[in-house]
């Protein structure tokens, strides 16, 4: 460098800087991209000259052997240059991420509908996919196994386990109030919009230069760098942003990243893979489907004594991230309450399908909605609102060690958060209009429901559980970030941008992040368990506080202070006139100050001992409440839902625009998971629910008549990142308090008297199946009811 | 040759297959990748673009269209303006503003369809009661939608400056001024005549109007069709016509405007017709269309079959008309022959002592494949007992159809809980469904008497619908 750029916009509008940048409702850092339509996705990037594109043939049955393979008439189809089998992988076939047992390409065995079993190249996407569905294979078929009767009898993909002492079941019959039942927890298609994709091209030194929309870039790396036979530094992830992500790009972007990756480096070029919808939703895994079983018992009061819940998770084919899912369903079975003595088994029952894999929530969901549910059913065998049960059993001074046994530092809060919605909803005010509306309407039924929810964040895995960034200052002043989280719209960017501003005392429009890439931040932890700004905006912050302490100690010495001078606004005071920023890393630079720095980050406190069960895998628990109403019609089943209130802890908010935005959408795909979006298979294994025609994730018509969502905004008073919590998965659990409150309009059919059966997701036929057993439970049919004989004129 | 004006640039086409559609020639060809591909089925509307044309009365017409499903070839003289355009000059659009001020973006993968819906909404002209409707057809996963409620509430109605339409009067007279459509395997006859010609000259080609179902068969199937009759511009397919008893409806009037109508003059069908598809489908979807593939569960016949409609079927030579139920023989099988087309529909007035209600169950309200489609058309005598009636239901059998069973028990008599009860009990024996992904068979049987016991209770003012109640 020989000059140094003449910098003047500091001076332009100083009055315009923001005292403070985190906190404010700074807008997304793509925003205005996204609405221009330059925000680039990988499908957008102009590709490389004679790239090719790639598709996948995949298996028509579900389970079995491959008996024969005919694909002359791929071979020949038009615009195919290759055709590329498990004999062609340089190096290893096997991508699981955690355990073995996720082929790249069948190596003859079928696993699941819609298994890749090899891949085509061709001159077009459309003719890469033409050629692909012209495959001539013949299997040996066998019977896949789908249902939990059927996995139960199975070996397990994994060893069951277990937190705190069996509770004998017997000793239940002696408490005061016994609930048991069994609960089918539904999976759930993440529908990002932008599906599954990857561009990798061949380099000079044989390496693989690969964009792709991935949660996690390092995994991608080392599995391609694995599958390819190469070291892992010749391979580069370049991940600019996600078309949403959901925790369904976490592992299972990589077969496509990988698959790319092989066409590239057998051709020596370049090949996109980009799954249609269809196949993107027949051929990658989704929230796990659960079998769920609660037996509690509590004293005449309803504050239970004791517990035994057995959460199993429907796996698919393979182990995938299932070991940790279910575990977090099994941290989650408590969800905000103390169950006294209580014992928590999990299985991972392996099933005949893709295999499952992270969604929003990992288990967490399937676990808690499971308490929520034994909750409500012992409301009805109690005779006493569901809301007083809850704030009984919310845990508390006395009662407030986990069954994991970790211990709850904001009881306070729980029961803060819980008080502060009732008074907000007017929950109380609410129920008795509602008991009496349900009682002057014959078909239509409300039902209300208040529940809590409390989240722990950290990866249950402790090693996960850091981060790098790598930060520059340029000498005009402006600032890069690179980190390894990835931005999938949940605002990441945005709010590490807002911390190293912040940091620094710089204004925002300063600092840029930019893509996340593998060469500038290496070994990095997937963009999951809403861990993306505790981890990543601390390691930024380290990065920047060393830069930042470097200049300070400069500025003490060049400009003569007694004291480390304060940078706010861009600008710090002197004896004699104020500094900006920029004159201040000039003169840095000039006096050979470094300007970059790496940070890193590991989260304190946490640790879990696997062989015992205990320990403290979280390092704060997420804590918010919400309260649904809703409208369900007892002819039909179809459901409305009138009113949301929420009220959520973010600690203190780094961008309330964003937090509010993620705990919405969140509650609405919360909302989806309880309520329409079923997953259906045939017997045969095959997913009939497989593209948006038959799979129904809510539209605009189905967002609640009224919402009213507010932050705690209360500092963490662990020591997170500017004292904020995380906030990505734990807003999703609202949702429950919407199935709850179905639960409570189908209970009114019988005055609260019968438990409904109802299962999630609560579809139209759940419900009306659930209000018919109310109606003959209760021994009358509506039709005797008010209107008979009478006539119309 | 083909001529289509996208943005700002007139664009000459020579030869574009009948399989191409509007999106990969944005994005391949053009460069153009601001709209996207999210299920090249038109279920998510990330590739929403704006179709304008000239319409004799109104001007210039901003319609929403899924350029996913919309053939290059049915572009012809048409503008399309898509998310790029609207800050052509560097500054954002006020939709766009608008959509950034309310954080209406998060992933950003839906949003350039998102802002096409708003911008659609925001040229209409007068009120909208509800302007969200204008996103029915554009799904997003991330924001949970309520900034876009928001923001569609905030620019429906409002006057404001268009930086985009400078030209306006440019736009106008190139529209007004493009020569016929002269392409090779995609014909696009004006009239009843040329029509009949151009299915002599490709006897085997496709038939399309919005082509919101064929061009699944090319997206979804992969199959490459290479004959397409274009019948969209057909005069005799696209009028409204008032007669002694009723009203015939072109065949291949966008279902939007059939909507409109059907609202004015058969007010029990609007809420079915609001949630047939979205409206980025309406403005493309035909009433020919939808009965020329005769689903199973399509919406518009048993509407059709419950107001006593006759479908009209024409060669050219001689139109005929079929009452629906007998003109769709099985499933998606009707009794059009190859050299035929459907033509219009008729619509007999109801009279005053007439009920009707046609109510749909599906998993979402708004654009699902119904579960059960159930509809009812009751005439009464002066001591109130049935005189006539038609009960009619989709999703039950294999074809839209009439459970006669059901209407023969119940002619002449008055209509009695006990009635009710007793065809319901009557249904169970004489309807047998299938089970899908939509519902098992008992559900189904379920849903038909429930919906046989909601039309009784409506007839005797009880509340029962989600969509009534506030």
């Amino acid at each position: 460098m020989r000059r140094l750029t003449q910098i003047n916009h500091l001076d332009a509008q100083p009055s315009d800087i923001e005292f403070s940048v985190v906190g404010k409702s700074h807008k997304h850092e793509s925003a205005d991209k996204q609405v221009s339509g330059k925000a680039l996705f990988v499908d957008d990037y102009p590709t490389p000259s004679n790239c090719l594109h790639a598709a996948v043939i995949v298996s028509n049955i579900a389970k079995g052997k491959i008996e024969s393979t005919d694909f002359t008439q791929v071979e020949s189809s038009s615009g195919v240059i290759k055709l590329i089998t498990v004999d062609d992988i340089p190096g290893l076939n096997d991508i699981g991420p955690i355990f073995k047992g996720d082929p790249l390409l069948s190596d003859g065995t079928i696993k699941y509908h819609q298994q890749p079993i090899a891949l085509v190249l061709a001159r077009s996407h459309r003719q890469a996919w033409q050629a692909a569905s012209k495959a001539k294979l013949t299997y040996q078929s066998e019977t896949p196994n789908l249902s939990f009767e059927q996995a139960q009898q199975q070996p397990h993909l994994l060893p069951k386990n277990q937190f705190g002492a069996s509770v004998d079941l017997d000793s239940l019959i002696e408490s005061a109030v016994v609930v048991k039942g069994e609960l089918e927890v539904g999976g759930q298609e993440h529908f990002y919009l932008e599906g599954q994709i990857s561009l990798a091209q061949t380099t000079e030194d044989g390496g693989i230069f690969i964009r792709c929309s991935s949660q996690h870039p390092t995994e991608v790396q080392t599995l391609v760098a694995e599958v390819l036979d190469i070291s892992f530094n010749k391979v580069t992830v370049d991940m600019r942003r996600m078309g949403g992500g959901f925790g369904g790009k976490e592992s299972q972007a990589a077969q496509w990243a990988c698959l790319a990756s092989l066409g590239a480096h057998l051709t020596k070029g370049s090949v996109k893979l980009r799954l249609p919808r269809k196949i993107d939703m027949s051929a990658t895994g989704k929230r796990h489907p659960f079998f769920n079983s609660y037996h509690i018992g509590a004293n005449k009061h309803g504050v239970i004594e004791k517990a035994h819940i057995e959460v199993n998770g429907l796996c698919g084919h393979s182990a995938d991230l299932s070991g940790a899912i279910v575990d977090r369903a099994m941290f989650h079975s408590d969800n905000a309450y103390s169950l006294g003595d209580a014992s928590i088994v999990g299985n991972r029952l392996r099933t005949d399908t893709v295999s499952h894999t992270a969604f929003r929530g990992f288990g967490g969901p399937q676990g808690m909605i499971t308490i929520e549910r034994a909750i409500q059913d012992l409301s009805i065998k109690t005779g006493q609102d569901a809301y007083s049960l809850r704030l009984k059993n919310l845990y508390r001074e006395g009662r407030s060690t986990t069954p994991y046994g970790m211990e709850v530092d904001q009881c306070d809060m729980l029961l803060e958060v819980m008080q502060n919605l009732e008074k907000s909803s007017d929950y109380t005010n609410r129920r008795a209009e509602i008991k009496q509306w349900n009682n002057s309407n014959l078909v239509l039924k409300k039902g209300l429901a208040l529940s809590p929810v409390k989240f722990g964040i950290a990866f249950t895995a402790t090693h996960l559980n850091q981060a790098g960034a790598l930060v520059h200052v340029y000498t005009d002043g402006s600032v890069q970030v690179s980190h390894g989280g990835t931005e999938m719209g949940q605002g990441l960017h945005t709010k590490v941008a807002q911390i190293v501003a912040q940091t620094f005392g710089i204004p925002l429009d300063l600092v840029h992040v930019s893509s996340t890439r593998t060469d500038k931040v290496p070994n990095t932890s997937p963009t999951a368990a809403s861990s993306g700004t505790d981890l990543n905006g601390m390691a930024a912050h380290n990065a920047a506080i060393a830069i930042k302490n470097r200049l300070l100690e400069f500025a003490k010495e060049h400009y003569n202070l007694d004291a480390e001078p304060i940078i706010v606004n861009g600008r710090f005071e002197t004896k004699d006139q104020p500094v900006d920023w920029t004159h201040l890393v000039q003169q840095a630079y000039l006096k050979r100050i470094s300007l970059s720095s790496s940070g890193f980050y590991k989260t304190p406190k946490i640790w879990f001992d696997i062989d015992k069960s205990v320990g403290r895998p979280f390092f704060y628990f997420s804590i918010g409440a919400s309260c649904s109403e809703v409208t369900v019609d007892t002819l039909t089943g179809e459901m409305q839902v009138d009113r949301v209130d929420i009220l959520h802890d973010v600690g203190n908010s780094l961008n309330p625009a964003i937090d509010i935005g993620q705990i919405e959408g969140a509650f609405i795909q919360g909302m989806g998971w309880v309520t329409n979006e079923e997953l259906v298979w045939n017997k045969d294994g095959v997913l009939l629910s497989n593209s948006p025609m038959n799979y129904k994730i809510p539209s605009i018509g189905d967002y609640p008549k009224q919402m009213n969502i507010t932050l705690m905004d209360k500092a963490n008073p662990e020591h997170s990142i500017y004292r904020s919590k995380a906030v990505g998965e734990p807003p999703f659990m609202h949702a429950i308090s919407l199935w709850c409150a179905i639960y409570d309009a189908v209970a009114s059919i019988s005055q609260h008297r019968e438990i409904p059966n109802l299962q999630v997701p609560a579809t139209g036929e759940n419900i009306l199946q659930a209000c018919l057993a109310q109606f003959d439970a209760i021994g009358y049919t509506r039709d005797e009811a008010e209107v008979d004989n009478e006539t119309i004129g | 040759m083909l001529e289509i004006m996208i943005n700002e640039e007139v664009i000459e086409i020579e030869y574009a297959a009948p399989s191409t559609m509007l999106l990969s020639y944005l994005r391949d060809q053009l460069g153009l990748t601001g709209s996207k591909e999210g299920c090249a089925s038109g279920d998510c509307g990330a590739c929403t673009v704006i179709m304008i044309d000239l319409h004799a009365h109104s001007g210039l017409r901003f319609s929403q269209i899924n350029a996913c499903i919309t053939p290059l070839n049915a572009l012809h003289a048409k503008h399309i303006v898509t998310v790029e355009h609207l800050n052509k000059n560097g500054a954002l659009h006020p939709v766009q503003q608008l959509v950034v001020d309310k954080h209406g973006s998060q992933c950003g993968f839906c949003t350039p369809g998102i802002i096409m819906s708003l911008y659609a909404l925001s040229k209409r002209q007068g009120n909208t009661d509800k302007p969200e409707d204008f996103l029915a057809g554009n799904l997003c996963r991330c924001t949970g939608y309520g900034p876009l409620i928001d923001a569609a509430k905030e620019i429906a109605g409002v006057q404001y400056y268009d930086p985009t339409l400078a030209d306006e009067a440019a736009v106008t007279a190139w529209l007004s001024s493009c020569n016929a459509q002269t392409t090779h395997n995609y014909l696009k006859p004006t009239n009843r005549k040329q029509l009949a010609e151009a299915r002599r000259a490709m006897p085997k080609a496709s038939f399309i109007a919005g082509g919101t179902d064929l061009a699944l068969e090319i997206t979804q199937q992969l199959s490459d069709i290479e004959q397409i009759i274009d019948i969209s511009q057909v005069d005799d397919l696209l009028s409204i016509t008032e007669l002694d008893h009723g009203w015939r409806i072109g065949a291949a009037v966008p279902l939007n405007q059939v909507h409109t109508f059907m609202r004015e003059h058969f007010p029990s069908t609007d809420e079915l017709i609001s949630r047939l598809g979205s409206l980025t489908i309406r403005n493309r979807a035909t009433l020919g269309g939808s009965l020329g593939h005769a689903s199973p569960i399509g919406d518009i016949a048993p509407l059709l079959i419950s107001l006593n409609g006759e479908i009209e079927v024409d060669d050219g030579e001689t139109k005929r008309r079929h009452a629906p139920h007998e003109y769709i023989t099985g499933y998606r099988q009707t009794l059009l022959e190859k050299q035929q087309w459907i033509s219009g529909v008729y619509i007999p007035r109801l009279g005053k002592n007439q009920r009707h209600a046609i109510y749909k169950v599906s998993k979402r309200f708004e654009d699902d494949i119904a579960t059960v489609v159930m509809a009812f058309n009751f005439r009464f005598d002066t001591q109130s007992r049935i005189e006539s009636c038609s009960i009619a239901g989709g999703g039950i059998a294999a074809k839209s159809t009439r459970l006669s069973e059901l209407e023969a028990h119940m002619l002449g008599k008055p209509f009695t809980q006990a009635l009710v009860r007793e065809v319901k009990a009557l249904a169970a024996l004489h309807i047998h469904p299938l089970s899908d992904v939509r519902g098992s068979a008992n559900y189904r049987v379920s849903l038909v008497q429930n919906l046989i016991q909601r039309f009784y209770f409506e007839c005797n003012n009880i509340p029962t619908r989600l969509s009534d109640h506030a």
